[in-house]
């Protein structure tokens, strides 16, 4: 495959699964910045890794692995490297995520209680939430499937006392 | 609130992002539409103002100076001119006319399309305009009673065919292909981005 084919395939998988590395930054970070510096990390990483992707597993599979694997690993850089340019960069108006945070109330009573969980549940709520089965969660995170089954149960717990703690707090139901 | 209702609240998220990416690339596309819509307007400004330019230099230059003369070579000029000036006018209207009809909401495929017919139909008015205008000259020096073939007019007609000559060549070597080519490059621009 030519340098250009590569290239071009690359940017439709991203196109066609960008929602994976959105999400997986909002989980990990707690800012807008953070955020955009995140999935810039995340999509040079997968730039990287996609040379040796063959195809074994599904390209959803791949993109968990490599953008859970960046975003454990992520620390705040006080300069931002730019992989691709934002919108602000254009001096439009852009909507959403990229620009401020603009989710709901619900969605933010989620993803406050989804922060206090610790870095691998993080990454096997978020595949969870998803839809992802636990055998897909297990082949993506590494871990055994019996594993994952445990720490869902646990996580289940552990958020359902987050969920009711904090909806008082907003005043949901 | 209960764990299904959570996994309501995430799909609803990743609704909302899909939606948001959506609006995303709306908006880039506007951004990227406004460069070659402003090419194209300052395109047809430039065909407009050779629109005009010639009557007025009709109007104001050659009409109050050109002293009418009941003999065969003024009659002979102002034909040749006449014609001449006709010719290169109306293909000028119709280029006009061409550039008013693009319309950069139509599909890539359409603005394509046209931005050749444009570039083909630019060049075919240069080369006719280029060619035309030596008859053109024959006949405004006809009218005017200058002599072509003298010794007095060797060096303003060498200079007149020097400067088309140098013209010629910058027109068809830079001009025209440099403006057409950053057009094409901000529609290739446009084309990546759908794809």
């Amino acid at each position: 495959m030519t340098d250009e084919a590569h290239k071009e395939q690359f940017l439709k998988i991203m196109e066609e699964n960008i929602r994976i590395v959105q999400k997986i930054a909002g989980v990990y970070t707690r800012n807008a910045h953070d955020r955009e510096d995140l999935i810039n990390d995340i999509t040079l990483e997968l730039w990287k890794s996609f040379r040796n992707f063959r195809g074994n597993s599904k390209v959803s599979t791949w993109m968990y692995r490599v953008a859970l694997n960046t975003a454990m690993n992520y620390q705040r850089k006080k300069t931002r490297d730019k992989v691709f340019f934002s919108l602000n960069d254009l001096k439009a108006e852009p909507v959403g995520w990229l620009s401020e945070d603009n989710h709901s109330e619900k969605t933010a009573l989620l993803n406050r209680c989804i922060e206090e969980l610790d870095k691998l549940n993080k990454a096997i709520t978020l595949l969870y939430l998803d839809g992802n089965s636990y055998e897909e969660i297990s082949v993506i995170t590494g871990i055994s499937k019996t594993n994952v089954g445990t720490r869902m149960s646990r996580i289940k717990e552990q958020l359902k006392n987050l969920v009711n703690q904090k909806s008082k707090n907003y005043g949901f139901k | 609130m209960d764990l299904n209702e959570l996994q309501t609240i995430w799909q609803q998220y990743d609704t909302d992002l899909k939606e948001n990416t959506r609006i995303n690339k709306e908006i880039l596309k506007q951004v990227l539409l406004a460069k070659p819509e402003k090419r194209m307007s300052r395109e047809k400004i430039k065909a407009g103002i050779n629109l005009l330019l010639p009557i007025i230099l009709v109007l104001l230059v050659l009409i109050p100076n050109v002293q009418v003369r009941a003999t065969i070579e003024f009659y002979s000029g102002a034909l040749l001119f006449g014609i001449v000036s006709s010719t290169i006018y109306y293909w000028s209207v119709k280029y006009y006319l061409l550039i008013g009809k693009m319309d950069f909401s139509e599909s890539l495929t359409s603005i394509k399309k046209k931005v050749k017919q444009i570039k083909k139909y630019k060049i075919k008015l240069k080369k006719v305009s280029y060619i035309l205008m030596i008859p053109g000259i024959v006949g405004i020096f006809l009218m005017g009673g200058f002599p072509l073939f003298s010794t007095s007019s060797v060096f303003p007609v060498t200079l007149i065919v020097l400067v088309m000559l140098f013209s010629v060549y910058l027109t068809f070597r830079y001009s025209v292909g440099e403006h057409f080519r950053k057009l094409n490059q901000e529609i290739e621009a446009l084309e990546k981005l759908e794809k």
